[in-house]
């Protein structure tokens, strides 16, 4: 190949790949790409509900239907069957009640402990905040048999006390790491200014740090809630009855049963995911800006 | 941003402001006052050590014991470890572990990659965070739920994505997903990285516009395409990012139960059995807890190597931020 030819035909590649670049970063290619992900994203939601408000017969429709004309009547049928005889009152009220606690107990505690490592030093703190961190990154399963042997000795098994226990433990670690961050981004000259005016330590925390700090606390809120609601290897393992089962549990139940209730599964899993979608839609700033500084800076 | 070093001049200059300097409070208040460091973390610490180090240390004792229903715990030393060790069931586990985190990371890490790439292609803001909150939507759905769904949409008599391939041509009679052991463990790593790929592409974004407009712009005066753009400013520069995803991604397959539980229970014939769930079968199922310690143990060394490269790394980008 002569010197010439060479030049042209990387020339000529060089050109290919020019075209391929705009291609790509076309407007037409972008929202083509962009398009294709969200139908792979959200398709199974939607698939969800639409399964959640049909019949057995519509179910086992094959090929099925991507609109539900065989929808039943009334349409909220599954729905309330789950609700009152499939005892979706109660493990509701266990999710709620479980979260809620476990998230008010978690931010309260996190943020105490978060504002004291951005603020004090002590001996060792160093290396009791990257336990901290190394608590968060342990897997859960391992914990499991320590947590289910504790739990049935002091006869916690099957109550939500158990469930708040494990989830202040799984998250309790993440909030500090996060609230602490969030501590650190806020200037000490602040707190200074304040004792300077004569405050006290809680009256700069409570007045001046903490206001300033409510975005981070309430990403940590709606992360530790989501987390509590969605778990579901300890609250299938620790509980048993109506009295502490989660909603996760309850659509796992649907398996159990001799034909797969696969419409019952599907409200029950849409229920499950709801607060998590309305969380999700309204307050995505926060969970985006929640997830990434958890990840990023611990 | 607090430099490191103010926050420490403040912290000595505490002393100062201390005590009758204060004003006029009492001596509840000045106590807190005085000690408030302990009153902001003593409780928090006192919580974090009973619900971290009494399971922790519980977890040593029961792996050094034979420990069920029937029988006194009994002091064995090690032999739970070395009866991991010679268990076929434990290698298979693993090895499907492994190869369940090697696929669905890197499945999950290419889609989260492509969707903020393209997102941070948009320039609308409004625009951007719509196509945010729809691929957001899948981190939301709880794990065993998603599990469940897709186990429903892969059915091999009714499921969804039967009737797309029919539909499409793909296939002449229906798959078994989650039946065939091949496509089954094939299934779990997609679902897997359904699941996962949200998270990648949230941090991936964040770290796409941490890159500075110009770099870009002085590049395409220089006549850069966007392939050599992608190479030479987007990926340098997205690395410190893509390698922390790339670790929590791992981590967490590496402890994946929900998904695996719901969709196949690790069947069939053990094909998609991996750790978590084995951990599970031996000790909620088969009740035998010395035995289920000690694969709990094992199972958290191997995370603990990914967990110190991890904090090496946030130590490292902290300090660099100080």
């Amino acid at each position: 190949m002569s010197m010439k030819e060479s030049l042209t035909s990387s020339n000529r590649q060089y050109e290919i790949i020019q075209q391929i670049g705009r291609f790509i970063t076309g407007k037409y290619a972008v929202t083509a790409v962009l398009s294709a992900l969200v139908l792979y994203f959200t398709f199974p939601v939607y698939w969800t509900f639409v399964s959640s408000i049909k019949t057995m017969g519509g179910i086992h429709a094959f090929p099925p239907n991507f609109i539900p004309v065989e929808i039943i009547d009334p349409i909220w049928k599954n729905y309330t069957d789950l609700w009152f005889q499939r005892a979706f009152n109660m493990f509701t009220l266990n999710s709620l009640v479980v979260a809620i606690v476990t998230t008010v107990l978690v931010v309260t505690f996190g943020t105490l402990a978060g504002y004291g490592f951005s603020r004090f030093r002590f001996p060792y703190d160093d290396y009791v905040f990257i336990g901290i961190l190394g608590a968060r990154l342990l897997p859960p399963i391992g914990m499991l048999v320590p947590f289910y042997r504790l739990f049935s000795i002091g006869e916690l098994i099957d109550t939500r006390i158990a469930l708040i226990m494990v989830y202040t433990y799984m998250n309790l670690p993440l909030v500090v790491w996060l609230m602490r961050n969030y501590f650190v981004s806020i200037p000490a000259d602040l707190d200074e200014a304040a004792y300077i005016d004569g405050a006290t330590r809680f009256q700069t925390f409570k007045d001046i740090i903490l206001p300033l700090a409510k975005p981070g606390v309430a990403a940590c809120a709606i992360l530790t809630f989501l987390f509590s609601w969605r778990e579901f290897l300890f609250a299938f393992v620790l509980t048993f009855t109506e009295a502490s089962k989660t909603i996760p549990v309850g659509a796992m139940m649907m398996l159990e049963d001799v034909v797969i209730l696969w419409n019952y599964l599907a409200a029950a899993g849409f229920i499950a995911m709801l607060p998590a979608l309305l969380f999700v839609i309204l307050f995505q700033r926060h969970i985006v800006s929640g997830l990434t500084a958890g990840a990023i800076k611990g | 941003m607090a430099s490191r070093s103010t926050t420490k001049d403040i912290r000595e200059g505490f002393g100062l402001f201390s005590g009758d300097e204060t004003g006029d409070v009492g001596p509840i208040r000045e106590w807190i006052n005085d000690k408030f460091m302990f009153v902001v973390l003593t409780p928090p610490l006192a919580l974090l050590g009973a619900i971290v180090l009494l399971p922790t240390s519980y977890l040593v004792w029961t792996s050094t014991h034979i420990t069920n229903q029937y029988r006194p715990d009994e002091f064995i030393g090690l032999e739970n470890f070395i009866q991991v060790f010679q268990d076929p069931m434990f290698y298979l586990s693993l090895q499907h572990s492994v190869m369940y985190v090697l696929g669905s990371v890197t499945v999950a890490f290419l889609l989260g990659l492509t969707a903020a790439l393209a997102i941070n292609q948009v320039m609308s803001k409004r625009v951007r965070s719509t196509f945010t909150v729809l691929i957001l939507l899948a981190w939301a759905v709880p794990l065993v739920v998603t599990g469940l769904i897709w186990r429903f949409m892969l059915h091999a008599d009714y499921g969804i994505v039967n009737g797309i391939f029919m539909e499409l041509g793909l296939i002449s009679e229906n798959l078994g997903f989650i039946t065939d052991p091949t496509l089954a463990f094939i299934s779990i790593i997609v679902v897997d990285a359904w699941a996962r790929a949200p998270f990648a592409s949230i941090l991936l974004l964040a770290g796409l516009q941490t890159i500075p407009e110009d770099l870009y712009e002085a590049a395409k005066v220089d006549g850069a395409n966007f392939l050599q753009q992608f190479r030479d400013i987007t990926l340098p520069h997205l690395k410190p990012q893509a390698a922390i995803a790339l670790l929590i991604m791992s981590m967490f397959a590496f402890r994946t139960f929900s998904i695996v539980f719901a969709m196949t229970g690790g069947g069939p014939a053990n094909s998609t059995r991996v750790l978590a769930t084995y951990i599970y079968s031996v000790g909620i199922t088969q009740s035998r807890l010395g035995y289920a310690s000690a694969l709990s143990i094992i199972m958290i060394i191997i995370t603990l190597i990914f967990v110190s490269i991890y904090v090496l790394q946030v130590q490292e980008d902290a300090l660099e931020t100080a």
